[in-house]
């Protein structure tokens, strides 16, 4: 049983600059390392949690770079590996709260919890379902938009790294951000009512 | 409330008022947005949001309230709050009085802080007040009581400690190395007896281990401590610890930091930590790291410099308040041990390497036990050896895997697995295999036992990381549990027999068998011992019962195995002995059976281990009886080899290879060689074949003859075996244990050759470098590999031949100093090891030889001295050791030539004496 696949940061490093310097295949190959970094420490970080509790993914983005990482690099690397990371990171999140959905209905009943339970109870469950899809619809409207919320919600990026990414102002990003935390509060409210 | 307007009707008019305030949102909306009802749609949805706190909130993001601060001179139970005296983790400390009749009393009550209508935070404190009320001891600040205020605030009334942190107290009453150590152990008790009530305290530092005026270690704020067994509970509380949001992050274990599983030996780690501040003045890591990432990379990859090197460096640090502090050496050791060089020259050698033993990143490295690190300190402080070792020679105590050395050389996997019994050899056996279907089938029937945890706990224990000390703990419950069993069995035999299965498992654990360590192997032999009893016990009430017989007998090989690990040879042999009369008790009623025939083999392989290698006592005449029981088990071996059944024949050439070491050993070379010539020739008749077995019989053959002194034909035998390792290797390149054989190989090979050609070059030299090598990373992956080290050695011996053939005596002495000097660290921890000495007085007799080839004759003949004195005490001891007596009087015989030569450094004679061989 593999305990503790070590992701060795040195060859991270070189992807990451390797990418900052253009070089779009190098993504490629740092992705596959880096989910499983992603997803090792948020089941980390789940058996530390009580049972109920959300995961914090800003937080395990955040020691995903730490551990990752084994040089200062330029902040460009820095905010594109935390973007990339948060992009995982909803992936991680809404995967596993679709197989969590799935074995509930399976068994008509509410089964034992899953080993690692990113998403605690039911409803939360529901709730990264209902967010996931909406920010699909969203995201043909306003992909931008979608951006903004996977890099400040998921990735926990300030808004200056957030607006250097995107090539906006960190005003126009903090303005967006709450814009759209209104109007999503109102989407995944209102679906529970007929 | 349904609407029609989607995203894109709402956005734009959605960013541009969400920052205004309110006042200003309606008069935008009715400049720039013609349709009413889209209006109030934006409106609706601004106030509906503003209800909710939180929303997409991160929860590590938002803080708590801050808590309405406990007024002094308020009442909380039966208390009175006088002052604030600190502030925890999770909680507000209060200096408070009892008055009333009875009363007059002093305390210290923590209230809790923060956010508590969290409800994780009031558990946690609840579990805090749970744990505090099962621990007892005088080092521990004792619970008196708890309760909650009418506010709701949950609060804990403790012992008021009067004090001072360690490290405080320690400067301000500049104490010694030695008085720290003292009050270090203090701590150490404590924090053994919470891992004994399975409770790791995870937050251990200075400010967490008070010392009182009177001197006395408490510990203090169990705030996050955490409870091993979540059954013991109901509600274990594990508090959020992400990075950044670690509590004493300089204190914090690797594996902590990591977010790993958190084990008592995460403890051990902090206590290191302390102590090695206490001693030095210095954090072992990241003291130069400015910010948290460059910590978490010092802790989790830089090794700490060891003590008495850091001493004599400024200390620079932060303090609590993040304010960069420098302290110069000298300050340093002036509230210590008086000066530098005093304090360094303290600290240099034990304490370097407990220090360093108890921070290792890995967690199963460190001390397995905080009474283990305690005891160590105490024996430093006794004067006595001490058990932690420098890195790269770890000294575990394998006694028994040392003494046969030349099963090593010959095959590191093949040989080992025969001589003590594990694995491939008895799972090949018929009876293993049985043992094994009824142990599944009883493990079954375990869980329909009422009262069964056991299968839960073992599947727990099996399924802990590999730290140690979790396993120890949740060992030490299964014992519990286990003796209640056994007491409520009330002789039922089915009940007995789980007892008994569940007694001889966790000796496994508690043993040799799991790795953790020589320390252990007493209470595995307890283990045994209760199991062996109730096999007794069972036998007595029936003794026709073949099937408990056999059953027994895998006990007794662990028993025994785990007996010769503790050096416990007399009783060893005994029990040995009782297996093999069961054996043959069992052969009387089932002649011709042949898995009775195979227990009493492996039953004579037994005894012939035990017999072959035993300590104090050993005489030619023992080693001779080991060889007549090799005879025996080979016999029977040969008679029940099938044609079809390769595992029947690999039995058999096991034997025969032991055999043949054995006599080898005896230096009855010839005999030995016979036995291999058979083995060979048989073996290759058949086709595929078993290359692992040919190649060890090769192996054994070329050393038998190496021995002999027959280079050419040792020669030949290895460069045999070379294609078949190499094979090996192919089938599984991932295989250590393949490449470590084909390196071995070639080692052999490059110094039959450099022998041979007496003219040797480096690229033999290579060959043998790169098996060192090896075995040394393999060695420094697994230091309870104890054979590893032999192994090492004799790589050291091939290449100071090799370096002196070609004339790089000053090498070659240096080589030869390395292995002298771990076989005295050797024999100096056990006076009854023989190998050691052996080991010794040969290596004295190397370096007498080189330095006769350099021209120093008189190095040579103090060296020469030295050797004979250290042969003799081995024969002292075993009078008729074959190698001691041989090797002794060629020794004489050196060293008569040398005291005679007048020809000074161009010494013929010198140049013609051949190097003992190492290998035995």
């Amino acid at each position: 049983m593999v305990n503790n696949p070590q992701v060795p940061s040195q060859q991270v490093t070189k992807l990451l600059m390797a990418w900052s310097d253009g070089d779009p295949a190098a993504l490629d190959a740092l992705a596959p390392l880096l989910y499983e970094e992603l997803r090792r420490l948020a089941h980390s970080y789940m058996r530390r949690e009580p049972p109920g509790h959300t995961l914090q993914s800003t937080a395990v983005v955040h020691e995903a770079y730490i551990r990752l990482v084994d040089q200062h690099i330029q902040w460009n690397g820095r905010a594109h590996f935390l973007a990339t990371a948060a992009q995982m990171m909803r992936r991680i999140l809404v995967d596993h709260a679709r197989s969590r959905a799935a074995a509930k209905r399976g068994s008509g009943a509410i089964v034992e919890l899953l080993e690692d339970d990113l998403i605690g109870s039911d409803k939360r469950v529901e709730d990264m379902l209902a967010l996931d899809e909406i920010l699909d619809r969203l995201a043909k409207v306003d992909p931008q938009r979608v951006r903004i919320i996977e890099l400040k919600f998921f990735g926990g990026l300030s808004k200056e790294e957030t607006a250097a990414i995107l090539g906006i102002s960190p005003a126009t990003v903090q303005r967006q951000w709450s814009a759209a935390k209104v109007w999503l509060h109102h989407e995944l409210t209102r679906r529970g009512k007929p | 409330m349904t609407s029609g307007y989607s995203w894109e009707h709402v956005s734009e008019f959605l960013d541009a008022v969400v920052e205004l305030p309110p006042e200003e949102r309606e008069s935008y909306l009715q400049q720039s947005c013609a349709d009413p009802a889209l209006r109030d749609h934006i409106h609706h949805l601004l106030s509906s949001f503003q209800e909710t706190t939180g929303f997409l909130e991160h929860p590590a993001g938002s803080h708590a309230e801050p808590s309405p601060r406990f007024c002094v001179g308020r009442r909380v139970g039966a208390y009175q709050l006088v002052e604030e005296i600190g502030e925890g983790g999770m909680g507000v400390v209060y200096r408070a009085i009892r008055s009333d009749d009875q009363f007059l009393r002093t305390v210290a009550i923590k209230l809790m802080k923060g956010d508590f209508s969290s409800r994780f935070s009031v558990m946690r404190f609840r579990v805090e007040r749970q744990i505090l009320a099962s621990l007892d001891h005088r080092n521990i600040a004792r619970l008196i009581d708890g309760g909650t205020t009418e506010e709701g605030t949950p609060y804990l009334v403790m012992e008021l400690v009067e004090g001072q942190p360690i490290d405080r107290y320690c400067d301000e009453h500049r104490l010694s190395t030695t008085e720290r150590l003292r009050l270090f152990r203090q701590a150490c008790s404590a924090v053994d007896y919470a891992h004994q009530h399975l409770v790791i305290h995870r937050d251990l530092k200075p400010r967490n281990v008070f010392v009182t005026n009177e001197g006395g270690v408490k510990l203090l704020d169990f705030g996050i401590a955490k409870i091993v067994d979540p059954g013991a509970f109901p509600h274990p509380v594990e508090p959020t610890a992400p990075l950044m949001r670690l509590l004493s992050p300089e204190y914090a274990s690797p594996e902590q930091v990591r977010g790993d599983q958190i084990t008592t030996a995460s403890d051990i780690y902090s206590l290191g930590v302390l102590l090695y501040e206490l001693l030095t003045g210095h954090p072992p890591c990241g003291a130069e790291s400015t910010n948290l990432s460059d910590l978490t990379k010092a802790i989790c990859h830089t090794d700490p410099p060891k003590p008495s090197a850091i001493v004599i460096q400024t200390s620079r640090f932060r303090d609590p308040d993040g304010i960069p502090v420098e302290v110069a050496p000298e300050k340093i050791a002036a509230v210590r041990d008086g000066s530098t060089s005093k304090l360094r020259s303290r600290l240099e050698g034990d304490l370097d390497n407990i220090l360093l033993k108890a921070l290792r990143k890995e967690p199963e490295r460190r001390y397995s036990s905080v009474d283990l690190f305690s005891q160590d300190i105490r024996f430093h402080l006794e004067g006595l050896p001490v058990a932690a070792r420098p890195d790269t020679f770890a000294y575990r105590g394998g006694k028994f895997i040392r003494r046969h050395k030349a099963f090593v050389a010959a095959s590191a996997f093949a040989v080992i697995a025969l001589l003590v019994g594990t694995t491939l050899a008895l799972r090949e056996a018929r009876i293993a295999r049985q043992e094994k279907a009824v142990a599944e089938r009883r493990y079954n029937d375990v869980r329909d036992l009422a009262h069964s945890n056991l299968d839960e706990l073992h599947t727990a224990i099996e399924q802990l990381p590999g730290s140690a000390a979790a396993r120890y703990l949740a060992i030490q419950r299964s014992l519990q549990y286990l003796d209640r069993l056994n007491q409520e069995s009330h002789g039922d035999p089915q009940l007995t027999r789980e007892v008994i299965d569940g007694y001889e498992k966790i000796g496994d654990m508690q043993g040799a068998y799991s790795g953790l360590g020589i320390g252990d192997s007493k209470a595995a032999l307890a283990s045994y011992r209760k199991a062996i009893d109730l096999q007794y016990s069972l036998i007595a009430h029936s003794p026709d019962s073949d099937e408990q017989q056999k059953l027994e007998l895998s006990l007794y090989r662990k028993y025994i195995r785990t007996l010769l690990l503790t050096g416990d040879t007399a009783e060893a042999e005994e029990v040995a002995k009782h297996a093999l009369a069961t054996t043959e008790r069992l052969i009387a009623r089932h002649p011709e059976d042949p898995g009775m025939l195979s227990a009493q083999a492996l039953a004579h392989i037994g005894l012939s281990s035990v017999m072959g290698g035993s300590g104090t006592s050993c005489s030619t005449r023992e080693i001779q009886q080991a060889i007549d029981h090799d005879r025996s088990a080979a016999t029977i071996l040969l008679t029940l080899v099938k044609p079809t059944d390769e595992a029947s024949r690999a039995m058999a050439r096991r034997a025969q290879i032991l055999l043949a070491l054995h006599l080898s050993k005896a230096r009855q070379f010839s005999e030995a060689r016979t036995v291999l010539d058979s083995a060979i020739a048989s073996e290759r008749e058949h086709t595929p074949g078993l290359p692992t077995v040919l190649y060890t019989l090769l192996n054994v053959r070329g050393l038998t003859k190496e021995r002999q002194g027959d280079h050419q034909r040792a020669l030949a035998d290895y460069e045999a075996s070379l294609p078949l390792a190499q094979a090996m290797v192919k089938g599984d390149p991932h295989d250590l244990d393949a490449q470590l054989n084909q390196q071995i190989a070639l080692a052999h090979i490059a110094v039959e050759r450099a022998r041979l050609n007496n003219k040797a070059d480096r690229l033999y030299l290579k060959a043998v470098e790169d098996a060192t090598n090896t075995v040394a990373r393999m060695f420094a992956d697994d230091p309870t590999q104890t054979f590893y080290q032999d192994l090492l050695a004799i790589g050291y011996w091939y290449q100071a031949e090799i370096l002196s053939s070609i004339g790089d005596h000053k090498a070659a002495i240096a080589k030869l100093q390395l292995a002298l000097d771990t076989a005295e660290t050797l024999a100096r921890n056990d006076p009854s090891d023989l190998e050691s000495r052996l080991d010794i007085a040969k290596l004295h007799a190397g370096l007498a030889v080189v330095h006769g080839r350099m021209g120093h004759h008189g190095h040579a003949q103090r060296e020469f001295a030295d050797a004979a004195a250290s042969f003799q005490k081995v024969l002292d001891i075993r009078p008729q050791d074959a190698e001691s007596l041989y090797y002794a009087q060629r020794i004489q015989g050196y060293a008569a030539r040398v005291a005679a030569c007048q020809d000074g450094p161009t010494c013929s004679a010198a140049n013609s004496f051949q190097l003992p061989t190492l290998i035995n």
